[in-house]
């Protein structure tokens, strides 16, 4: 019979937690060996769920990438007086989805910033970027919690 | 690098007993030798090392007794760039001659041949610290807010560090903002460099936060002390008294909302309505504003309560990179690398989404 790795640091960790580090006398060593118990833990719902988020994630940037790129083309099109969408706007897209890598919108972000924050189309950009890192946060927040 | 070896060469902890007394001896004016006992390390924060001793010793008239509080920089710790010990020694110089409870600083020792590390001999303070992140501490402060004494002495006490005239406490070395939002934008860019400096990759939602701070910073139309981290936890309390502020750490001259944010955050209080888990919130409107003729901004002050999900995060991130460069091994900071995450959906939801 053989362990996932999840399920092998799950067993560390209460191994850790439960039988070493109540029998360690010195209190710093003692509180160090508590935090190897809740590390593991972490490391062990990290090892758990890696490959489900990581599916989730390229979804969601795949999503985004195309919200996106359907509201800059919006904001191109529209007549207003306030100028055109950066270049900038549309290369960080363009770079996020190839990276499949939600990390890349923070470059989305910086160049909104950039543009005008307030802007229609700025706007409705932030509001989807933000939809899909309340979700990325959220499955981060699964193993740090 | 272990933390012996950040240090330097210096005395070894089993000889500091001996190391005290020795650096003591001419600075109290002792005719023989200064006896150094009760010497003990306290567990306070994650920057400097503390510990608490007792000197005794005869001068020319008479036997003496004073207890003391040594802070070392070990040169490892957590935000240790924000936190110079010079700078610590000289804004409690300057606030002995203002009505802020602080420890009295005799010496600032910067050798670190000298003392085992760059050090400050100060006043021990009588009075409790209890943690408010521990159930004892809760009860502790929830206790004493029945009572209703240290209420009114935590919010004196922070109103004291507003009406302190800095200019004429030679505080302006801390730098002053200009008129504007310079503060808001001197903090972002502060905190700025400290993730910068943590080495950690970051995340869109931070930097989302950093651009919406930049912004919306708001103008700062009073200049005031901040002391940065003013809650239960940072200050010594006895007989319902706040006796001295400590943590004297992340001070600087800015908007006094900063200061009253980091008492209205809900991040300082633990299942309880009361401010910094003692603090009723009427009573501290009422108080603080009577005390200081401040009006309180909530709007600025919720500004600054997102200033201070950026800074928890810069927190984390550097307590995770130092443990991640291998110049901290203590085990509490590699658990951090996950409390950015908290920190960081903390600021999503401040940022409404």
């Amino acid at each position: 019979m053989s362990l996932d790795d999840h399920e092998l640091l799950s067993r560390l960790a209460d191994t850790v937690r439960t039988q070493i580090a109540p029998a360690v006398d010195d209190e710093y060593a003692r509180t160090q060996a508590f935090m190897v118990s809740v590390i593991l833990h972490r490391l062990a719902k990290q090892a758990q769920l890696t490959d489900e988020h990581c599916a989730a994630e390229a979804a969601d940037v795949a999503a985004l990438a195309d919200q996106l790129d359907a509201v800059m083309a919006s904001a191109r099109t529209a007549a207003d007086d306030s100028g055109d969408v950066p270049e900038s706007v549309g290369n960080a897209v363009a770079h996020m989805r190839s990276q499949t890598s939600i990390a890349a919108a923070s470059e989305i972000i910086e160049a909104l910033y950039g543009w005008d924050a307030s802007h229609p189309a700025a706007e409705s950009a932030l509001a989807a970027i933000r939809f899909a890192l309340r979700r990325d946060i959220d499955r981060r927040m699964e193993i740090a919690r | 690098m272990s933390a012996a070896s950040v240090r330097g060469e210096g005395p070894d902890d089993r000889d500091l007993a001996g190391v005290l007394g020795e650096y003591l001896r001419d600075r109290l004016g002792a005719s023989g030798p200064v006896g150094i006992g009760s010497l003990e390390r306290i567990a306070v924060g994650w920057s400097h090392e503390t510990w608490l001793f007792d000197a005794a010793w005869s001068d020319d008239i008479d036997e003496q007794r004073q207890g003391f509080c040594l802070r070392r920089d070990p040169g490892n710790a957590l935000l240790r760039q924000e936190s110079d010990l010079a700078e610590q020694f000289r804004v409690l110089r300057c606030l002995e001659s203002t009505a802020v409870a602080a420890p009295r600083a005799f010496w600032y020792e910067p050798d670190p041949a000298v003392l085992g590390a760059p050090a400050i001999v100060m006043e021990r303070v009588v009075g409790e610290c209890p943690s408010p992140w521990r159930r004892a501490g809760r009860e502790y402060y929830a206790a004493a807010a029945e009572r209703g004494v240290l209420p009114a002495s935590f919010t004196d006490a922070l109103a004291a560090v507003h009406n302190v005239d800095w200019k004429a406490a030679g505080l302006e070395f801390l730098g002053v903002p200009r008129a504007g939002s310079d503060f808001a934008q001197r903090e972002i860019a502060k905190w700025q460099a400290l993730i910068d400096d943590s080495g950690h990759p970051g995340h869109p939602i931070l930097a989302d936060l950093i651009g919406w701070l930049k912004h919306n910073a708001p103008p700062t139309d009073q200049l005031t002390l901040v002391h940065g981290a003013f809650r239960t936890g940072n200050v010594l309390i006895h007989d319902d008294q706040v006796s001295a502020i400590l943590d004297w750490e992340l001070q600087v001259i800015g908007d006094p909302m900063y200061d009253v944010a980091y008492m209205l955050t809900e991040l300082n209080r633990e299942g309880t309505e009361l401010l910094s888990n003692v603090v009723p919130r009427e009573l501290f409107f009422d108080r603080y504003q009577q005390a200081t003729g401040i009006e309180i901004d909530e709007e600025r002050c919720a500004y600054f309560q997102l200033l201070y999900a950026m800074r928890s995060a810069a927190f984390w991130m550097s307590a995770a990179g130092l443990y991640a460069d291998g110049s901290n091994s203590d085990l509490r900071l590699a658990r951090t690398h996950w409390s950015v995450t908290v920190a960081l959906e903390r600021a999503a939801t401040e940022l409404g989404y």
